[in-house]
């Protein structure tokens, strides 16, 4: 709070999409005093993990801007980018949605990897394996981390992009041997998430994740989930917690690319609202701004599959990330099992595209006009449409109704200025 | 007489303002003056520190505060009941305890590390006159049993965030089945990944999707308002 105080960050709800690059600035010097402070603490060690101001920036100077992912076909560099630029952002496409049979699991997984724009693929999560519930720490956590990666290559495989890397390595396996574990059925193309513990807190089962990825190739995803109403306080301190993130990231995770998910104490899983929207995009504008280390974003929604809100949700957040600066992954929703449509995370994927070269504040102006449709009832979404309903899971392709909707959502989106086709 | 009571008046409002504004040092200068004033000190915590921390938890409803605010006003409320029940009699400290609205053994289960979403309902139950005993993150079944045990508590509160340490919130009710004690304690259930359905199939008494309706559900169980 002193922290925000000092350098003068204020809201401003009238301007979910910040254009004044001062303040961005100032968010990332924010971070840098804050993470300089406060460092990183470590429960197994009851220490802190300190770093001097200067090897902050040295961490930031020497980072790489760029990491090689997938195989293949698919193999390709995943960038930094700057706010306001015409790089595409890359898309990995997925979100780490429980699902409720194998069979499920694979055909989700296949009409991921058949999304056209989709430049890597999120794991879902195996509800049970072998009709066993997962429990963390137990062998049934080790047998579904291998599982879930051999089942996503397996749909990945059927969708003909067998090299589409998986970037939340491995999403069901929270315990450093199930990440391990799993790790044997992954490709050289993959990439390990190695989140930290909010807030600003690692402990030696990640430590160990971390040295495990690098032994295997280094592609980290160093991810982070500030809690917007948790210790950071409000949107100003989400903001400044999100871009302190990334030398945490750097220095701790070891991670090539920073991947922030900030959510809400209230309403959970839901990063879509305007305090929200605001302190995204003025972090990413800071971290972009300011250092050369590729951002990936998670968009979450309050709304479930195939429902108008969702769209309304998705447009507005996909937006505000992809204007400054930052990549996608597609998409969080807390929803329940089987709530999620390849078609939506579709939809996001193209808006990403549609909004390329787009100046922040005819941004701004889009997401204040998309707001209202749907910011008052973010603590009552609709539940949507599970995936079995969306589409025919034998031949993993959307049904004709869900198709059209997404035609007609997809119209309506553009109506607001979205240049989408 | 009429300029003692405005002085006492005047203690007791700085104390409910040193609290709300989570000013731990202010809170312990006041309390003590408030007891050497020989002000009724039962009185100042049943109705001064309870508005206060009852304003708190509106602040709290209304965004205007967050956790950290919550910390520092629950952290000077520890520290003025520490001193206001300093020099009380067995009969005081009784009566004290007759008036809480419960006692609750809270911790984040095991494997999980997340204590955001506890730490919110830990304070929220505290600003409710709830006593609270926060076991931390990564809790075995067998603390929070053991703790509850020791505690005399009336709920155990089980977090979980994750789908992979949420079925250990069903290792604690099955211990308590085991140990012939889910009779003697109410379990409640929280955290990102679980549900009114799951709470229902692990039988535990109660659910809430965030920290506010958690207070809610536990003054249900307790029948307090």
């Amino acid at each position: 709070m002193e922290i925000v105080k000092e350098h003068e960050i204020r809201f401003d709800p009238e301007t979910p999409v910040p254009s004044d690059g001062g303040i961005a600035d100032e968010v990332f010097n924010a971070a840098l005093d804050f993470y300089s402070q406060v460092g990183t603490y470590c429960p197994d060690t009851g220490r802190i993990i300190k770093f001097s101001e200067e090897e902050l920036r040295d961490a930031i100077r020497t980072a790489p801007s760029s990491v090689r992912v997938g195989e293949g076909t698919d193999e390709r560099d995943f960038v930094a980018r700057k706010p306001e630029t015409k790089t595409p952002p890359f898309c990995s496409v997925g979100g780490a949605i429980p699902m409720s049979s194998e069979d499920l699991f694979l055909s989700l997984s296949e009409a991921r990897g058949e999304i056209p724009l989709a430049t890597g693929i999120c794991m879902a999560i195996p509800d049970t394996v072998y009709g066993t519930k997962i429990m963390l720490g137990s062998p049934f956590e080790i047998f579904a981390s291998v599982r879930s990666v051999v089942l996503t290559k397996e749909g990945l495989r059927r969708a003909g992009r067998p090299g589409l890397p998986i970037m939340n390595s491995i999403a069901i396996a929270v315990s450093d041997a199930a990440t391990i574990a799993g790790g044997i059925a992954l490709g050289p193309g993959d990439a390990y998430e190695v989140s930290a513990i909010g807030e600003m807190k690692i402990t030696f089962s990640l430590l160990n994740k971390v040295a495990h990825a690098l032994n295997a190739g280094g592609k980290i995803v160093a991810g982070n989930g500030p809690v917007y109403g948790g210790y950071c306080g409000g949107a100003e301190g989400t903001a400044v917690a999100i871009a302190a993130y990334t030398f945490m990231g750097q220095l701790v995770q070891r991670g090539a690319i920073h991947h922030p998910y900030p959510t809400h104490y209230k309403l959970t899983a839901v990063n879509s609202n305007r305090p929200l929207l605001w302190a995204q995009s003025v972090a990413y504008q800071a971290v972009t701004r300011n250092t050369h280390i590729p951002l990936m974003a998670i968009p979450y929604v309050a709304a479930g599959p195939s429902s108008k809100m969702r769209y309304c949700e998705i447009a507005s957040t996909v937006t505000a990330i992809v204007v400054s600066g930052g990549s996608l992954e597609l998409l969080g929703h807390k929803g329940g099992l089987d709530l999620d449509s390849p078609l939506d995370l579709q939809f996001a994927t193209e808006v990403g595209h549609a909004v390329l070269g787009m100046k922040t504040e005819d941004a701004n102006e889009i997401v204040k006009r998309l707001l209202p449709n749907y910011e008052d009832h973010l603590s009552t979404p609709p539940a949507g449409k599970k995936y079995q309903e969306l589409f025919d899971v034998n031949a993993a392709r959307p049904s004709e109704e869900h198709y059209r909707q997404y035609r007609e959502y997809k119209k309506r989106i553009a109506d607001y200025g979205i240049p989408i086709e | 007489m009429l300029g003692h009571d405005l002085k006492e008046e005047e203690l007791v409002r700085e104390l409910e303002q040193a609290i709300i504004s989570g000013n731990v040092e202010d809170t312990a200068r006041i309390a003590n003056e408030i007891l050497k004033a020989e002000l009724d000190p039962i009185k100042v915590i049943q109705e001064h520190l309870v508005s206060a921390m009852k304003l708190v938890g509106e602040k709290f409803e209304n965004q205007e505060y967050f956790l950290a605010d919550l910390m520092s006003a629950g952290e000077a409320m520890k520290v003025s009941t520490s001193i206001l029940t300093s020099g009380m009699d067995r009969e005081s400290i009784k009566r004290l305890e007759s008036a809480r609205s419960g006692v609750v053994v809270i911790g984040t289960v095991k494997g999980d590390q997340h204590d955001i979403g506890k730490n919110l309902v830990a304070l929220l139950l505290q600003a409710n006159r709830f006593d609270i005993h926060d076991l931390g993150v990564d809790v075995s079944p067998q603390e929070f049993v053991e703790k509850a045990k020791g505690t005399d508590s009336d709920i155990v509160a089980l977090s979980a965030l994750l789908t992979t340490t949420v079925p250990y919130q069903a290792e604690v009710t099955n211990y308590l089945r085991d140990a012939g004690l889910r009779g003697r304690f109410k379990v409640m259930v929280g955290g990102g990944a679980t549900s009114a359905d799951w709470a229902k199939e692990i039988g535990a008494e109660g659910w809430a999707p965030d920290a506010t309706k958690a207070v809610e559900v536990a003054k249900q169980i307790m029948r307090v308002s």
